[in-house]
This record gives structure tokens, C-alpha cells and sequence, in this order.
């Protein structure tokens, strides 16, 4: 019996010792390759991490089907930043310690640019660029400079101009006014005075505490009223120099004075307003029209800024908060949104740039980037995405402005005087709000600040 | 025989007067000397963004400071604004509370909150301190405004941007931190003073007031001077509390509480021009050297140096 | 006559005497409300779900306090478990609390009692340290610390932040205790010396205890300085692990808006509170003792 025993335990042994050894034979030995992605932005845009780690899954199912023992092990981290100065320092320690990641999303892509840290990935686009065959071409082709591409657009993010429904409706206007409105502004038929009019009538009836906000720092929704009479920015992309049309900018200026000023629907201290106020006024209905963003839609139903519902739901959102373009200056003029796009960028330091490239570039493919416009409101890129069902059923909102890509002034001014301009520009902008200076002197500042701090930089019209 | 006794004696004292320094010597090499040095190469040079890649640019950076920059003579009258008007609270009115709650005060315990709670300012993290102001100055939900209300002042819509407001806050905020430290030391003076001199002065009928002005004012002499001297470093270099509640560089210009170091954080980080933020410091160096001389001329200098 | 006189003397000294009792109170505490109300909000403001106005509470709730127990989530944000980033903060606190104190106590000690060349130019030098602002500082030390090689290593990143802390503390610190320690009587340290002690244990055993005032108010400038660092923190750790506490904080600030203020005041108060504990045991050790104050006479 017990020769019998160990018999068995000897074969049983020898079985599974051969099975080991024919398994290990087969299992070849996997190359890892290790990437670093780390993206930034608001708390509601997470998915820009996420996404890499779903392009990056794809690719390895890619791989593992093309019978390749090649993995990639992509470390995507997203964080919300303490402030913009301390993730470029950040970025910059990084950079001299050699250990920059392989993508970064969402950071100051010109000040990088500038700083040397980035690759330029014109020639991976090229090869690989019938992955992005329904991007619009402005938004791929963004990031230009001096000849070279530096990032992929990660999302695109619209301004939006909102209006409260419910305040038109206290002021007599019957639904198909309100709805026909959006459209009467993008014909031009609108103007910034009709809106201070509109503002003016609201406010004298006591139905809003103020006709209309704006944003409290310098940013492009406060310049869309001067992009739309130039239909363009304040960069010149054939002289390579920064462009100041003083007609357009005396304009704007008065279009902020006629507000703030004569029909008094614009608080003069609304520079350095705090963010949570201008919130919490519009969505309590406390305020009649406010230039925002279109990331904003989905931030009130994330943060709880009214006052008795906490977060808007959809449905109230709807029914109450309107949305369009922004409206032209004049009549029949232009009207216009501003479009900025966040990158991701691939840094020099990278070993694998083509590699991190067609990752970022995977990332942004429909089925990962509509769980980002659902999530944070940003306008998608690929024109494939607005017709999957889910963006349709789950991102009414995004879809309903997806005609401003029709109307998008680009803000892309790779050209260090868009540093210090917008401080200039925002300097006249409060003092005219205050009543401190009339839009003419207001142009005649800025006009001096800017030849001072520019001097050759900037052609003055 | 006894010269290199004593010479030995001497070496000694060294060795371990030496000793006891080394680790202060080791720390202030490695970050103050260190830094400094970096610093002032700095200046010197036309460092953009990497520091790594230095090249020699002269005094281009200090010539431009004072020939081409628009703002300099705007932002160097604020400066000399703010520290003058917060050294009146850190140094003089610190000296204010310190009389008041050593000499006032008899009840131990309550001088004793008093301290703690004219401490609070310091304790907070900027962060958490700039956000208590912020919802303190709030139109909406703040009390200041309503405070003001009942003594029937109108506070003004946005304490931040408007121009004379801006200022009153710029002082509160910055007062409220420097003035305890000052308190500390001049407390801590005080208490310092033999009981026996008030004893004597109390005997021969002197009223408080006289007290105070003959025996504690002369006696605080010395703590007076390293208040000031120092205080006024300190907030020659300070803009942390300034960019916590006004948000950014370009908020704190149209206000009007633009100071030089935080004209010179814009410069180093929001731009990454790191060797013209680098001549502005040395710019602020070089007056604060300044002043101190004139500081130590005007008080004294010379017993300090006077060994024990 | 003489009455009427007396009388009106005793009114003058009643009223008088009344005034000196009001007037030094209302001049610590007039402008003792800022702050007080400030912290009154803070509280109240930790406790309620939604945004106070003025003093008035929302509703009670201890949820903002969910930080405790879960880790924090903000929008798509997550951040590490609040415990090991507070025990980040600690560790360096703590030491560089510890390092300050014995460093700078034995250089103050050697610059106010002992003789040795180059004493006068080092006093001069410290105070000259004192003028140079943080803010260039600090660039220089972004790149000094990436030149040692310390960037992003978790564990010994924070210890090479911790001992940067204290060197910029150090100068201010040694120049108090000097001062506390010139107000020795030489007569202390003789007897010291009569019994047969080394200079070390001079320090050591007599001197170092009886400025232990000017210790604990070194003590308390290190802690604020050393609970206060993020920036460092921020700009060299790659793994949020090791963060600092201030930098969760300032993270869920953040640049955009200040979204969820239960939230954000009950992380204060959490943050605000070892600070309070040890501000008040270097008040004990403070007011304790008999001051040797820095006075020159």
C-alpha cells in the first residue's frame, strides 16, 4: 500500500512539474513600458485622466491581439490645482529634475511652450491623422508656433452667454419670444444696448438686483465684444506681432460704459468680485444676464449654489437659465463666442513621444471624450461624438450649443505680449466701470501702456 | 610660558565657541548663503523661465527698473505707503497693547486671553485667514458692512476694489498679523523690569502715566528699535496675505495695493522672468540694508556690539 | 466748604479711576472683534450645511466633518486620506520645532557669551539676513533643491523641505535667544562653573532652562512656519501622499471658486486646531516663569 502511495506521488509530481515547465515555456516574458500622464483642470473634469487610461487600455488590447508581448502601464493622475503660478513652478521643478511625464493635460501650454519643454508633434499628427478625420481643423491645427505643433486639443470650451428665463417671463415675454431670443441674437438682430435695455427694464421693475455680470478677472469673455467687430483676437499670425484696433476697443469700452455707467445694469465693482457671489446672484435669479462659460451649466448641477435647492437639477436648469451667443455690438454686426481649448502636451523629456502622442489622441476618441462633455460641459471635438446616442440623451445641453463651433473666434495668441495685454486691457476696463475715465481717455491708456510695454510688439490701428 | 598658555586658552575658546556654531554655520550655508548667492547671480543675468539657463546680461535688469518700467514709480509709492502705515501698528501700537495688558491688566488670567486671542491672526494659514476677511468684507454675508451700518458709516460695495477702501483693508489685514509679535516682545520686556522700580516710583508718588513715561519708555529703547528695524524687513518683503485676498497680481494693480514684492512674485512666477524678479529684490535688499544702518545710527548701535 | 471740596475731589478720582478701568479694555478689545467674529464664523460655519449669513447657522450637521473618515472628493478630484498627509505635516513640524530650538539655542549662547573672531560681523550679518525677501528665496530654492537631487522622492523630499524650513528660520531665532541669554547675570554661569561644570553642561543643565520663554516663543514662530509650508511641498512631491496638509487645503480652494464653505471651514478648524494646542502649552511655559527679557538698559 504504501509503495503504491508514494508511486502515485512520484507521478503526480512528475505530471505537474512537466504542465509547469511546458506553461513557463510558453509564457515569454512581457515589456513593460511605464508612462507618466498628469492633467489638471477643474473639479469637474476628471475624465481627462481617465481618458488616457482608456485609450491606453485600448492600445494594450491592441497589442495583445497583434501577439505582442509589449504592454504599456500608464500612471494617469488628475488633480485640482492650489493656483496657476504654483503648477508652473511645479512643472518647472519637474523639468529640471528631468522627471517631466510622458502627457500633460491641461496646463499653461504657451507659458511651456516658451519654456523649451515641449516636443512638437506636427509629424505624429501627420501619420497618425486620420484618427482625428472629424476634428474641425482650427481646433487640431491649434497649437502653432513658429511653424511647429505643440499639443493636441484635449476638449473645447465655449463662452456662453446665459439669460434667466424666468425673470423675461416676470417682464411679460411669452415662450416663443424667449426661445426665438437666442435666435434673434445670432442674427445680429440684438445688440449689447437691446441687452442694457432689457437689463434696465428688469432692474427698474425690481424683478433682479442687477441687469448683468461679467467675469471679475481677465479672461476672454470680456474681450468677445471687441473679437466680434475685428473677427479675430489681438495677434496678427502673418506680421507675428500683437494688434490693437482702437476703433473696436473704443467700442467695447463703451458697450461696458453704456452698462455700467449710464444704465447702471453692471455693478462698477465687478472686477474683483468674488467668483462664489457671481454664482450664487445668478443662479438665485438675483441677475438677468451673465457671460459665462458653457462649463458652467454642468458646475451648477454639481455645486450647490442655490440657495434652497443646493444643486439646480436639470430640469430647473432648462426651465429657467437660458443660453447663446454672444451678442454683436452693432446692428446687423457680428455675433460670437470665444473658444479655448486645453492641451495635452507631450514634453521633451518623454521617452515614448509617439507613443504618448497617439494616446492623447486615442483619448479624445467619441465613446471616452462624451463621458467628458457629459461630465463638465465642454464642447466635443470630434464631430462623430455629437451623434452617439448617449451625447444626445445625456448631453442636451452641449448639443444644443453645438452650432457656436460655427461662430468660434479663436484665442490663441502665441505671442508673449498676450502676457501682460490682458492687465491693460482689464486696468481701462475698471476704470471705465467706475466712471474713473470716459472710454476715450480709457483707449488712450491702454494705447500708452501697451506701446510702453511693447513698444515694436504691437501694431496700433 | 604663559603667552602660549594663554594662547591655548584662547585657541580653545575658540574651538568650542566653534562648535557650538557649527550647526548654525552648516543650515545658513546651505540656505541662506546658498540661495543668496544664486540670487544675486541672478540679477545679473537674463534667466527666463529654467533657471538652468543662465547667460550673463549685466545691469540691463537694474537699468530697466528704473529707465523703462511704467510701474515702478506707482508701485514704490504704495509700498512706502503700506509700511508706513502698518509700522504704526506693528511698532507703535503693539507697544500701545503691550503697556495695556502687562501694566493695565491686573488680573493674570484675563491678560492672558487678551494675548492669546491678539494671536489668533498669526496662527491662521494664510489661506484659511485671507478666507475669514473675504466672507468678513462680503456685502451679502458679512458682518463687517453691518457692523459699520450701526455706527452709521455706509461700507462700500466691494472693500477690495474700491480705491480708498482697498487701502483700509490692506492695512487691517497686514496690521492684524504684525502687531502681535511686536506685543510679544514689548510684553515680554516689561515683564522683564524689576518690580523694585516700580516699587520705588509708586513710593515717591508718581502717577501711572509718569511711570510709563520714565521708567518703562526709556527701558524699551532697545526692544523698540529691533520692532521697528525688524518689522520693517519683514514687510518690505511681504505679499502673501495681499495675493491671498486679492486673488491676483492683476485684481491687486487696479486696486491699488500693488507692493513691490508682490510685483516681484508676478514677475518670478506668473511670468517666469526670474532674473529681472531676481534685481527687483535686490533692489528691496539694498534698501533694507540701508535702512537698518540709519535704524541702528538713530538708536545706538554701538552697546549692543558690546560683549557681556 | 472743605466738604463740598472733598467731595467733588472723590468724584474726580471715582471717575478717574473708572476710566483707567475702561479705557485699557476697550483698546485691547475694540478691535478684538474682527478676529473673534471671524473665528465665530468659522465655527459656526463648519457645523451647517449651507453658507452662513452674518452669524446665523444653517442647519447643524457634522457631514463636512466626512473628511475624517473618507477620502475627500471634489467634483472628479479624489485626494489621498487626510491622516498620512496630516502625519506629513507633523513630521515636519515637530522637527523642525526640535531642530530650531537646540540649534539656534547653542549658537546663541556662543554668540552672547563667548569670545571668538568674526563674532561682531556675524551678529551684523544676521540681522542682514533679515532684508532679503522670501520671495526670490524661494526661487533660488526650487533650484538648489532639485540640484540635490531631492526632487519627488517622497519620504526624503520631505525631510530635505524640513530641513530648509528650519535654516530659513534659524538666523531670526539664534538673534532672540542671544538677547534672552545677554540678560543672564554673569554671575549665574560662574556659579555654574564654581561647581565644575564644562561650558556644555553649563548650557545644557543652568542656562538653556531659564530662557526657556524665549524657547517657547522661538518654538511657536517654527511651528507656525513649519504647519504653514505648502509651496515646497506642492513643487516637489510627486506622490500626493507626502503632501502637506496646507496643500490639501489649498487644493480644494483651488484657483476657481470657493465652492463648498462647510466643507472648507471644517477642514480649517481641523487644521487650525494643533496649531491652538501648541500655542497654548508655550503660553503656559511663557507666563509661567519670570521673564529674562531682551532689555537693554
Amino acid at each position: 500500500m504504501k509503495r503504491m502511495m508514494s508511486l502515485w506521488l512520484m507521478v503526480a509530481v512528475m505530471v505537474l512539474g512537466i504542465m509547469s515547465t511546458i506553461s513557463l515555456a510558453q509564457e515569454t516574458p512581457e515589456k513593460i513600458i511605464e508612462m507618466e500622464a498628469w492633467c489638471y483642470g477643474s473639479p469637474a473634469e476628471g475624465f481627462k485622466a481617465t481618458n488616457i487610461d482608456r485609450a491606453t487600455r485600448l492600445l494594450n488590447k491592441m497589442l495583445e491581439a497583434a501577439g505582442s508581448n509589449v504592454r504599456v502601464d500608464m500612471k494617469a493622475t488628475f488633480e485640482h490645482v492650489p493656483s496657476a503660478d504654483a503648477l508652473k513652478s511645479k512643472i518647472t521643478a519637474a523639468y529640471e529634475a528631468g522627471q517631466l511625464p510622458d502627457i500633460l493635460g491641461g496646463t499653461d501650454t504657451l507659458y511651456e511652450i516658451r519654456a523649451g519643454f515641449l516636443t512638437p508633434v506636427e509629424d505624429y499628427l501627420t501619420k497618425y491623422e486620420d484618427l482625428a478625420a472629424d476634428i474641425p481643423y482650427s481646433l487640431l491645427w491649434r497649437f502653432m508656433y513658429k511653424g511647429n505643433l505643440y499639443g493636441l486639443s484635449a476638449d473645447s470650451a465655449a463662452h456662453t452667454f446665459y439669460f434667466r428665463k424666468d425673470v423675461l417671463r416676470q417682464l411679460g415675454w411669452d415662450e416663443a419670444a424667449i426661445d426665438a431670443f437666442p435666435d434673434k441674437i445670432r442674427k445680429g438682430e440684438i445688440t449689447w444696448y437691446d441687452i442694457s435695455r432689457i437689463a434696465k427694464e428688469a432692474k427698474a421693475k425690481g424683478l433682479v438686483k442687477w441687469g448683468i455680470y461679467h467675469r471679475p478677472n481677465p479672461g476672454g469673455s470680456l474681450w468677445i465684444p471687441y473679437y466680434t467687430l475685428t473677427g479675430g483676437n489681438f495677434y496678427d499670425l502673418e506680421e507675428d506681432k500683437m494688434v490693437l484696433d482702437k476703433n473696436s476697443l473704443l467700442k467695447m469700452y463703451k458697450v461696458y460704459y453704456q452698462m455700467a455707467q449710464i444704465d447702471k445694469v453692471l455693478p462698477s465693482t465687478m472686477i474683483g468680485t468674488s467668483w462664489r457671489k457671481i454664482h450664487t446672484d445668478f443662479v438665485n435669479g438675483r441677475v438677468l444676464f451673465w457671460m459665462g462659460g458653457c462649463w458652467q451649466w454642468g458646475e451648477w448641477q454639481r455645486v450647490a449654489y442655490h440657495e434652497e435647492l443646493g444643486e439646480l437639477s436639470a430640469s430647473y436648469a432648462w426651465e429657467n437659465i437660458g443660453f447663446s451667443l454672444y451678442p454683436a455690438v452693432e446692428t446687423w454686426g457680428e455675433p460670437g463666442v470665444a473658444v479655448g481649448t486645453t492641451s495635452y502636451v507631450i514634453p521633451k523629456q518623454s521617452k515614448h513621444p509617439e507613443l504618448a502622442f497617439l494616446i492623447a489622441l486615442l483619448a479624445s476618441q467619441p465613446a471616452f471624450e462624451v463621458d467628458h462633455n457629459i461630465t463638465s460641459g465642454k464642447l466635443p471635438l470630434h464631430g462623430g461624438t455629437r451623434s452617439l446616442p448617449k451625447f444626445k440623451e445625456e448631453a442636451k445641453f452641449v448639443a444644443a450649443i453645438s452650432y457656436f463651433s460655427d461662430y468660434a473666434l479663436s484665442e490663441w495668441m502665441p505671442h508673449e505680449g498676450w502676457i501682460v495685454l490682458p492687465s491693460i486691457l482689464v486696468e481701462g476696463l475698471t476704470k471705465v466701470e467706475q466712471g474713473e475715465l470716459t472710454p476715450e481717455k480709457a483707449v488712450d491708456l491702454v494705447v500708452a501702456r501697451a506701446k510702453a510695454e511693447l513698444g515694436d510688439e504691437i501694431i496700433i490701428k | 610660558m604663559n603667552i602660549s598658555t594663554k594662547t591655548r586658552k584662547n585657541y580653545r575658546q575658540y574651538l568650542l565657541a566653534f562648535l557650538f556654531l557649527l550647526p548654525f554655520l552648516l543650515f545658513v550655508l546651505l540656505c541662506w548663503i546658498g540661495p543668496l548667492g544664486t540670487t544675486i547671480l541672478l540679477s545679473f543675468s537674463d534667466a527666463k523661465y529654467v533657471l538652468s539657463r543662465m547667460s550673463y546680461a549685466g545691469f540691463s535688469n537694474y537699468i530697466k527698473i528704473f529707465r523703462f518700467d511704467l510701474y515702478v514709480p506707482e508701485i514704490l509709492k504704495i509700498t512706502v505707503f503700506y509700511i508706513g502705515c502698518v509700522l504704526i501698528i506693528n511698532a507703535l501700537f503693539s507697544f500701545l497693547l503691550a503697556i495695556m495688558v502687562t501694566y493695565y491688566i491686573k488680573h493674570e488670567m484675563v491678560g492672558a486671553v487678551y494675548r492669546v486671542l491678539w494671536f489668533l491672526p498669526r496662527m491662521l494659514p494664510t489661506i484659511i485667514y485671507a478666507l475669514m476677511w473675504i466672507w468678513f468684507i462680503d456685502p451679502d454675508i458679512g458682518l463687517l458692512n453691518p457692523i459699520l451700518k450701526l455706527f452709521g458709516f455706509a461700507g462700500p460695495e466691494s472693500w477690495i476694489l474700491q480705491k480708498p477702501f482697498s487701502y483700509i483693508l490692506l492695512v487691517a489685514v497686514n496690521g492684524f498679523i504684525g502687531v502681535s509679535w511686536g506685543m510679544l516682545i514689548y510684553s515680554a520686556a516689561i515683564k522683564s523690569i524689576p518690580i523694585s522700580f516700580f516699587e520705588a516710583a509708586m513710593i515717591d508718588g508718581a502717577t501711572r502715566f509718569q511711570i510709563i513715561k520714565e521708567i518703562i519708555l526709556p527701558l524699551l529703547r532697545w526692544p523698540m528699535l529691533f520692532v521697528t528695524a525688524w518689522q520693517t524687513l519683514s514687510l518690505m518683503g511681504s505679499y502673501g496675505e495681499i495675493l491671498a485676498i486679492w486673488g491676483s497680481h492683476g485684481t491687486a494693480r487696479a486696486a491699488g495695493v500693488d507692493v513691490w514684492a508682490l510685483y516681484t512674485y508676478f514677475k518670478a512666477f506668473a511670468l517666469g522672468d526670474y532674473s529681472y524678479a531676481a534685481a527687483l529684490s535686490m533692489i528691496l535688499v539694498i534698501i533694507g540694508i540701508i535702512l537698518i544702518l540709519i535704524y541702528f545710527k538713530i538708536f545706538g548701535y554701538g552697546r549692543l556690539m558690546q560683549s557681556t | 466748604m472743605a466738604n463740598l471740596a472733598t467731595k467733588k475731589r472723590y468724584k474726580m478720582v471715582l471717575f478717574s479711576r473708572v476710566l483707567q478701568g475702561i479705557i485699557p479694555h476697550s483698546i485691547l478689545a475694540i478691535p478684538l472683534i474682527v478676529p473673534v467674529s471671524m473665528l465665530a464664523w468659522l465655527i459656526i460655519q463648519a457645523f451647517s450645511d449651507r453658507v452662513t449669513i452674518g452669524l446665523i447657522p444653517g442647519h447643524f450637521t457634522f457631514d463636512n466633518f466626512r473628511f475624517l473618515w473618507e477620502k475627500i472628493q471634489f467634483g472628479t478630484s479624489v485626494y489621498p486620506n487626510i491622516w498620512p498627509v496630516m502625519a506629513n505635516s507633523l513630521f515636519l513640524t515637530l522637527t523642525q520645532v526640535g531642530l530650531t530650538v537646540i540649534v539656534s539655542s547653542l549658537a546663541g549662547y556662543a554668540i552672547s557669551r563667548m569670545r571668538f573672531p568674526g563674532r561682531s560681523s556675524m551678529m551684523t550679518f544676521i540681522i542682514a539676513l533679515h532684508a532679503f525677501p522670501g520671495v526670490l528665496m524661494l526661487v533660488a530654492l526650487l533650484y538648489i533643491l532639485v540640484k540635490l537631487g531631492l526632487y519627488g522622492k517622497g519620504f526624503l523630499t520631505l525631510a530635505g523641505i524640513t530641513l530648509i524650513k528650519t535654516g530659513l528660520e534659524i538666523p531670526m531665532a539664534t538673534w532672540i535667544l542671544k538677547g534672552f541669554f545677554d540678560g543672564i547675570p554673569w554671575e549665574v554661569e560662574e556659579a555654574a562653573f564654581i561647581d565644575g561644570c564644562s561650558k556644555f553642561m553649563a548650557w545644557r543643565k543652568v542656562l538653556f532652562p531659564i530662557v526657556k520663554p524665549g524657547i517657547s516663543a522661538i518654538a511657536v514662530f517654527a511651528f507656525m512656519s513649519g504647519w504653514g509650508e505648502w509651496i515646497l511641498a506642492y513643487t516637489y512631491l510627486k506622490d500626493p501622499r507626502w503632501y502637506t496638509l496646507p496643500v490639501l487645503l489649498y487644493s480644494c480652494i483651488g484657483e476657481f471658486k470657493y465652492v463648498d464653505w462647510g466643507f472648507l471651514a471644517a477642514m480649517a478648524l481641523f487644521y487650525l486646531i494643533p496649531s491652538l494646542i501648541f500655542f497654548l502649552l508655550a503660553q503656559k511655559t511663557l507666563l509661567k516663569i519670570q521673564l529674562v527679557g531682551a532689555v537693554k538698559g
